[in-house]
């Protein structure tokens, strides 16, 4: 997932601003469509999309090539994540138990399962070795052929066999405080049990000590004894079983993420929305178009056609958005903020094609439907939130406001909205506005900065609302007026469809 | 070169007396439990005999004076202290040879304890080499111990602790552990098996992973059956090493130097005491080396504290109360009285300490002092186990006093607490009278508790003091004893009191 470190799947914004953003921005279906069932998928998904702020541009480039690769081999990166989860359900607890000599055992047969799940995906790396491209991808292979190549796996399967066979261990120690050992270090040299040879007259001076098995004192001593000596032992194993089980369940956790990339992509184009991988760019590079955007949510769960939209948005910091009801406006938001996650995590767009600068955090300020209450708690509601992410904002944020501050009066919740918005975009922050606040869209209307963009939901020119935006000024008047025309009509002809 | 003893001088203390009981006054001083205090930590010492014993020499008072002021140096403290901590850790290495039941265990906690008495030595030297000593004890003691350390007796002693522990440090050997055998044998440079195995797997490790530790973890200084067999192998598969062991541990503890031993317990005494004094002049109570004199024209102390109430409260927020008194011209006599809780047992029970610890040669709780050189502090305090019912309480009362009488005399100080309390105070007036009479033809110093100071109206060998406390802060033990005629003023008392004018609360006042 990166070049540099680890991807870690928990380290998330907290849940309820994630909740929120899933929410607001309809991303369930789409990290359905990634895990298609799979619980693994499903979690680094969903952690991968609330992370995607805090991807440099580079990280993104680093994982659009990785996924390209994988699109090149989608057979192998689905067996290897199969693989792998295979190897990690098979693990059986014990690493914790109290005996030592129980802990080795355990850490050495869990070791020979990850030692081999790992060396599956050294072998089907190098196997396409040659077609690979993306640094991930190589990378990987490199380090598993450095650590895990064929001579380093068969000198620890010989340690291992070794370990699960509870061979005899030998230590060496000094006389310390009244002549008890001291110093025990553990050292290498099989004993010659098992062997003839241990009848014969020792290889060098020595005294020989056999248990009598019915001797309790003397069997329990010597448990003791060799419990005491292979404490360290058991605390190395275990660790090393520890870590190399983080490192296959890493790769699972990453695989996890290009598998569920594929699965989108897979998906999409059975619908027929066109996918793009987007061009991201720095957070100063204002870059900030689209074209043939999509709402993947709502294409992934209308399965009919939906309407695609273009944004042509370069060097603009602030975007108001105006237009009669039901006109295609939060559909709209919402591909925008999907189009900034989405493509930031390194996944592909549902666009024709598209160009982006990095942000570094995205807010959302969306009506809350389950506060419906009285205007009074509701606004109060409603600013709490909307300080809350001027508290978290950067000058590299992206807000998307969506009928913000409409609970109260008109003219109140414009001045409300129009002061956030002039202090965003002085600050130098990004925010899209939706609104049909007149006094708000017109004030912003009146900036001359060409920071500033004005888009309306566009009408046909028969009057209906055709779902497509595109830059215009707001109009005096978007719903009544255009409620009345399609209802009652000019004419009083027929209603044009249901309400 | 000689030295004979840190606490008596040269030729001084003989070592082979029984030990001094304890004089009678100790209980009734509170010194016993002090004495207990000082002893703590220090059993092996037997500290109290030395505490039984107050100095008949002027010249040992001021041997000792001397010692005590060199020790006020923290360094000189600290080694003298090491030194003691050093020898007591031989003694329990000593005991712990003694306990082991394998001999080889037992010879190397010996080889312990010999190391330990050479490190006391050593350190010991090193540390008084250049220590600023004045009194004619500790150099002397120095001069003793260096010429110790230069002998032959001592370097011999070195050599063969050397070679024995060389010997010892460079066994190494291995045991192989099996399921149903374990097998000793010489180590013989076979690799260490947790480093192969932290190598071989060193790429499934994560960045920045800290091996394991071989670390000892010693919960019994005893050896299993196992382990004691062996040890045994080792010691045969070692000879030479154990050979030596054995050699050294026949010797017994001969190397010891009995000057040294008899140093180590007596100095003992001085760093007991001077760990009392650190922690109450904590708690803001003055010490000083007391002036003695045989004249009785002029003795005074002031700031006096009772210490061992003082050593009870150590460390606690309740303030300790002191007093001043002065025995001037022809008087003899303190004569306490006043109200209950006021402190007059404190009084009485603070002058014979102080002129008890005066003559053990030590520093006293007075901010200063010049105290007259008893030999004997007599004390009669009321004591209710000891009355039996034969006898009434006036009769136990008066037999007691005989005693006392018996043995007054110039060189005494006499403490008398509530007598005749269970008498009528017509007849405790006569009595006491009586008594003071007595006392003042034997010229004896005195302090007198009653509850009848009448008795000694108009005797101009008595002075009257009275106990005080602080009627505005009834909570607030007083304790304070001042000199005054009797009942004078407890108006003018508690109008000091409405004024925040007591000693007490003048000296919170100005504490702040």
């Amino acid at each position: 997932m990166a070049p540099d470190a680890a991807f870690d799947p928990e380290a998330s914004p907290d849940t309820a601003d994630r909740d929120a953003l899933q929410q607001d921005l309809a991303l369930g279906p789409i990290i359905a469509a990634m895990a298609a069932g799979d619980p693994v998928i499903e979690r680094v998904a969903r952690a991968a999309l609330m992370t995607a702020p805090a991807t440099e541009p580079a990280q993104t480039r680093y994982r659009q090539s990785l996924l390209a690769d994988c699109r090149q081999h989608p057979v192998m990166i689905r067996r290897l994540y199969e693989h792998t989860g295979e190897v990690l359900a098979a693990r059986r607890h014990g690493l914790n138990a109290r005996l030592a000599t129980v802990v080795i055992r355990h850490a050495a047969n869990q070791l020979t399962g990850t030692i081999d799940g790992l060396s599956r995906v050294r072998d089907e790396l190098a196997a396409c070795r040659q077609e690979l491209q993306s640094p991930g991808l190589l990378t990987l292979a490199a380090d598993l052929d450095a650590h895990l190549n064929a001579e380093a796996v068969a000198t620890m399967q010989r340690h291992l066999h070794a370990l699960r066979r509870g061979r005899a261990y030998r230590v060496s120690a000094r006389l310390g405080t009244g002549n008890k050992g001291v110093g025990y270090r553990l050292r290498c040299g099989e004993s010659r049990r098992g062997s003839w040879r241990r009848w014969l007259a020792p290889r060098r001076g020595g005294y020989r000590l056999a248990i009598d098995p019915d001797d309790e004192r003397y069997r329990t001593a010597l448990r003791a004894f060799r419990e005491e000596r292979l404490a360290p032992l058991s605390q190395s194993l275990k660790a090393i079983a520890q870590d190399a089980e983080a490192t296959l369940a890493q790769l699972r956790d990453e695989l996890a993420f290009y598998v569920g990339c594929l699965n989108l992509e897979d998906e999409l184009a059975r619908l027929g929305v066109a996918t793009t991988v987007p061009t991201v760019l720095s957070p100063d590079a204002g870059a900030w178009q689209g074209r043939g955007l999509v709402d993947a949510a709502l294409a992934l769960t209308a399965r009919s056609g939906v309407v695609a939209n273009d944004l042509a948005a370069d060097n603009c910091r602030t975007i108001v958005v105006t237009g009669a009801n039901r006109g295609g406006k939060t559909t709209f938001l919402r591909s925008l903020g999907q189009m900034q996650l989405m493509g930031q995590t390194g996944c592909v767009v549902a666009a024709e094609g598209a160009m982006l600068s990095a942000r570094d955090v995205v807010l959302t300020h969306f009506p809350r439907p389950e506060d419906a209450g009285l205007d009074r708690g509701k606004l109060d509601e409603e600013l709490a939130r909307l300080s809350d992410c001027v508290e978290r904002l950067t000058p590299r944020a992206l807000l998307l406001s969506n009928e913000s501050c409409a609970v109260t009066n008109q003219r109140e919740g414009a001045r409300i909205l129009q002061d956030v918005a002039t202090a965003l975009h002085a600050h130098g922050a990004h925010a899209v506005y939706v609104t049909h606040l007149h006094e708000f869209a017109a004030a912003l209307a009146a900036w001359h900065d060409s920071h500033r963009l004005m888009l309306r939901a566009a009408r046909t020119p028969d009057g209906l609302r055709s779902y497509r935006i595109v830059p215009g000024e707001p109009e005096t008047t978007t719903h009544a007026y255009d409620l009345f025309e399609r209802i009652i009509g000019v004419g009083g002809g027929t209603p044009s469809g249901p309400v | 070169m000689r030295f004979d003893s840190i606490l008596f001088g040269a030729g001084g203390g003989d070592q082979t007396a029984e030990p001094p009981p304890a004089p009678d006054c100790l209980v009734d001083l509170g010194l016993d439990q002090l004495v207990e205090r000082l002893n703590r930590g220090r059993e092996g010492y037997r500290l109290a005999d030395f505490f039984h014993q107050p100095l008949a020499e002027p010249r040992l008072i001021a041997y000792r004076q001397a010692v005590m002021r060199d020790l006020a140096d923290d360094g000189v403290h600290e080694a003298l202290d090491r030194f003691t901590r050093t020898m007591r850790q031989r003694q329990r290495e000593f005991a712990q040879a003694a306990s082991m039941s394998h001999r080889l265990q037992a010879q190397r906690w010996q080889l312990e304890a010999a190391a330990s008495y050479r490190r006391a030595v050593n350190e010991l030297a090193d540390a008084l080499h250049s220590a600023p000593l004045a009194s004619e004890g500790l150099t002397s003691f120095r001069h003793y111990l260096g010429a110790y350390v230069e002998s032959e007796a001592f370097a011999a002693f070195c050599r063969a602790l050397d070679a024995v522990t060389e010997a010892l440090d460079a066994v190494h050997y291995t045991v192989a552990i099996e399921d149903d055998a374990v097998e000793v044998q010489a180590f013989a440079g076979e690799a260490d098996y947790l480093a192969e195995i932290e190598s071989t797997f060193a790429g499934l490790r994560e960045a920045g992973a800290v091996p394991a530790e071989q670390a000892d973890h010693q919960d019994t200084l005893g050896v299993s059956v196992l382990e004691a067999r062996i040890l045994d192998y080792v010691a045969a598969l070692f000879p030479d090493a154990f050979d030596r062991l054995a050699m050294f541990c026949r010797d017994d503890a001969s190397y010891q130097d009995p000057t040294l031993v008899r140093f180590e317990r007596e100095v003992a005494f001085y760093l007991a005491y001077r760990e009392l004094m650190t922690a109450l002049e904590a708690d803001g109570v003055a010490f000083c080396y007391p002036e003695l004199v045989t004249a009785k024209g002029n003795i005074r102390a002031r700031g006096v504290a009772d210490i061992a109430l003082a050593a009870k409260l150590a460390g606690g927020s309740q303030a300790v109360v002191t007093n001043d008194f002065a025995y001037e011209g022809g008087e003899r006599a303190l004569v306490v009285t006043g109200p209950n809780q006021g402190g007059k047992t404190t009084f009485a029970r603070s002058v014979g300490q102080l002129h008890y610890l005066a003559a053990l040669g030590l520093p006293v709780p007075a901010c200063e002092a010049r105290l007259l050189h008893v030999d004997a502090v007599l004390t009669h305090f009321d004591r209710e186990e000891a009355i039996n019912e034969q006898q009434g309480r006036l009769e136990a009362d008066l037999w007691r006093a005989r005693a006392i009488l018996n043995r007054v005399g110039p060189h005494t100080l006499v403490i008398l607490n509530e007598l005749f309390q269970s008498t009528q105070a017509s007849d405790a007036v006569a009595l006491t009278r009586r008594i003071l009479t007595r006392l003042r033809d034997g010229d004896a110093l005195a302090v007198c508790v009653t509850f009848v100071p009448e008795a000694v109206a108009g005797d101009p060998a008595s002075v009257t003091m009275v106990s005080t406390r602080d009627p505005a802060d009834p909570e607030q033990p007083a304790y304070g004893v001042v000199r005054r005629r009797p009942g004078a003023s407890a108006h003018a008392e508690t109008l000091a009191a409405r004024h925040g004018l007591t000693p007490q609360r003048l000296a919170r006042r100005l504490s702040r």
